[in-house]
This record gives C-alpha cells, structure tokens and sequence, in this order.
C-alpha cells in the first residue's frame, strides 16, 4: 500500500502524529487518504535526483557561458568612470593600512633612483644663503674668532705679568702679593 | 686658595706689566717697521715710473736713518697724543695714561716719546722699573710723568704651574 495513502483503519493502531491527515484528505472504506500527501510523497522522492540534475545542468551551462563570454569585449562595454562614481574613496582609503603600505616600500631603492646632483643643480643657492643671513653669521663667526683669539694672548700676557710681579714681590721681600695697584683717578670707590 | 681666572678681579685701570708691555712693542716695532718699508717700496716704484729707474736705497744709509727716526717719533706721539695707545697696545689692551690716571695729553706724549730711547741705554736698564718698580713705570714714564695700565678686564690665564696659595 502506498504510503502517500494514509491507510489507516484504525487511529489506534498509528500514533497521534504519525499520519498527517491533510485538508483534502477523505475517508475512504474507513481510511483517511490524502490525494495532496500522494504528490508529496513523489515529489520528496524526485527532488534529490531533480536537483541533481539541475546542478550538473547550471555548471555546464555556466561553463559554456563563461567560454563564450569575451572579457574584453565586456571591458570595451563598460563605462569605468561610472563604476568609479560609485566608488567612495574615503571608505577604501580608510580599509588601507598605511603602516604597513610604507613599511613594504624599499626605501634603499627608491633613493637609488633619486638623481641628487639634479636636485641641488636646481637649488638656488644664493637665494637660500640671502635668507640665511650667512654673511652675517660669518661675519659674527670671524669676529668672535678674532676677539677670542685677542683674549686668549691677553690673558696669557696678563697672568705672565703677574706671575714676574709675585716673584718681584718675593725677591724684594715686600710680603704678600696682592696684585698691581691702580693710579689715583683710576682706584675703583670702596 | 688663589681663586680662579672667573673669581679674580679685573685688573681695567691698574699698572700693566712687563710682559705685556713688550708684546705690544714688538708687535708696534713690526707694524711701524712694515710700514715704513711699504711706504720705501712705493717711493722706489713712484720714482721708477717717474724717472724709469727705481731708488736705491742702500746708498742714501744717513737718509734713511733720519726717515725711520722720524716715522718712528711720528706713529709713537701722535698714537700717545690721540688716544693713550698704539696698535700693539690696543692689541694687548694696555694704555698710556697720566701718571694719576689722568689723560696722557700732547705734551707728556711728545716727551714720553722723545725719552723711549732713553730706556735701552746700559742694555735695557731703564725698563727695569716696570718689574721692580710698584707702579710698575720705566724711565721714560718716570721723565714724561706717565703710566701704562691695564684698559681691559684682565683675568690672569690659568697657568697651573703658576698658581699660588696665598696662605702659604
């Protein structure tokens, strides 16, 4: 017996549950059946292998498809400056890892390929030293060197002069030397 | 203890001493000098694109003599007259003064001129005053009646071997 036709004499028999008894099913010589669960039935049978077959189907036809597609022609078709308006650079810019972008790049190579020669041919050399103000500086360099210099032969004739007035001083047993003394108009006031 | 180069006093104003007086006249006898002989060897050239021959000055001895005394008197009281100093002086910041500290003047700077030579008589005897001498002044600071003194902060330089204690 059909299993689409709920043969069941008796409900005792077959749990509550088990059969489903369907809005079109009829009692028939004291059994339910149900046309409607009939075509189920066969359907639930067919659909594995249908599906199947239509699987098999697509992918041949998408195969054949894509064999026959011309990618170029397709491109040629296309209008890439309204694919790009619809590209929100800020949202993909804010996807690109920046640190790791830069940590990729070879900066060796990159300067390798820098031509520094051209670079400085096209400095202007006198307007940068017009901004700097160099004169100035080496001007104030040399004067700073020169004073320096004047005080450096200073000193060392200073502390000369002082060291043949403490010997003086020693040999002519006038004590302890506090120095050269200053004229009268020239005495620092207490 | 001897305090340090930064903590002695400046010596601007006081009695200058030997060692830096005679740098400065070497350093005046070298410009003096120098000039001088550019001052010969643009006579010379002058005279040789004048005359078509140049001076020779090893003949003309007394004259020459004469010149350079002159030029010496000449730089020597006229740099006494105008400020108190030469170029070697202002070099080593020394200065000619009165001898109460006073401005030197025209006078005591012709006479302090025409008495320099004075001091090299009996081997340089007379600038024997500058070490021994208090004040420290030569002979001829003694006739013109003037001093030398110091005109900047004058710091005696570090000279470690120098250095003394003068506690003990």
């Amino acid at each position: 017996m059909s299993d689409s036709v709920a043969a069941c004499s008796d409900d005792a028999h077959h749990p509550p549950g088990r059969i489903s008894r369907g809005p079109f099913s009829a009692r028939v010589a004291g059994v339910y059946v149900d046309p409607v669960e009939r075509v189920r039935s066969a359907r639930r049978r067919l659909a594995e292998p249908v599906e199947s077959a239509a699987q098999s189907v697509a992918r041949r036809a998408t195969d054949l498809v894509i064999d026959a597609l011309d990618v170029n022609a397709l491109l040629d078709r296309t209008d890439v400056n309204r694919l790009l308006d619809h590209i929100d650079v800020n949202r993909l810019l804010d996807r690109v890892d920046v640190e790791r972008l830069i940590a990729r790049v070879d900066v060796e190579a990159l300067l390798d390929q820098v031509d520094v020669n051209e670079i400085a041919d096209r400095i202007d050399v006198a307007a940068l030293v017009d901004r700097t103000e160099l004169g100035d500086i080496v001007a104030k360099s040399s004067t700073t060197i020169f004073s320096e210099g004047i005080d450096l032969v200073r000193s060392q004739a200073v502390g000369l002069d002082d060291f043949l007035g403490r010997w003086a001083s020693r040999l002519l047993r006038r004590g302890a030397y506090a120095g050269p003394p200053a004229p009268v108009r020239l005495q620092a006031e207490p | 203890m001897t305090p340090g180069p930064r903590d002695q006093p400046g010596l601007r104003g006081h009695f200058a001493g030997f060692v830096s007086r005679f740098v400065a006249y070497v350093v005046d006898s070298a410009v003096s000098t120098g000039v001088f002989m550019l001052a010969l060897a643009a006579a010379s050239y002058a005279a040789s694109v004048l005359t078509g021959a140049p001076i020779n000055w090893s003949k003309g001895g007394p004259v020459i003599i004469v010149a350079f005394a002159c030029w010496e008197f000449l730089y020597y009281a006229y740099s006494w007259a105008a400020n108190g100093k030469t170029f070697g002086m202002a070099l080593l910041g020394v200065q000619v003064v009165a001898r109460d500290g006073g401005e030197a003047g025209v006078q005591r700077a012709i006479v302090r001129t025409l008495a320099f030579p004075l001091s090299f008589l009996l081997c340089g005897l007379g600038f024997a005053g500058i070490l021994i001498g208090r004040d420290r002044r030569a002979l001829h600071d003694v006739i013109a009646g003037t001093a030398v003194v110091y005109t900047w902060d004058a710091r005696a330089a570090r000279l470690g071997f120098l250095a003394r204690d003068n506690s003990k």
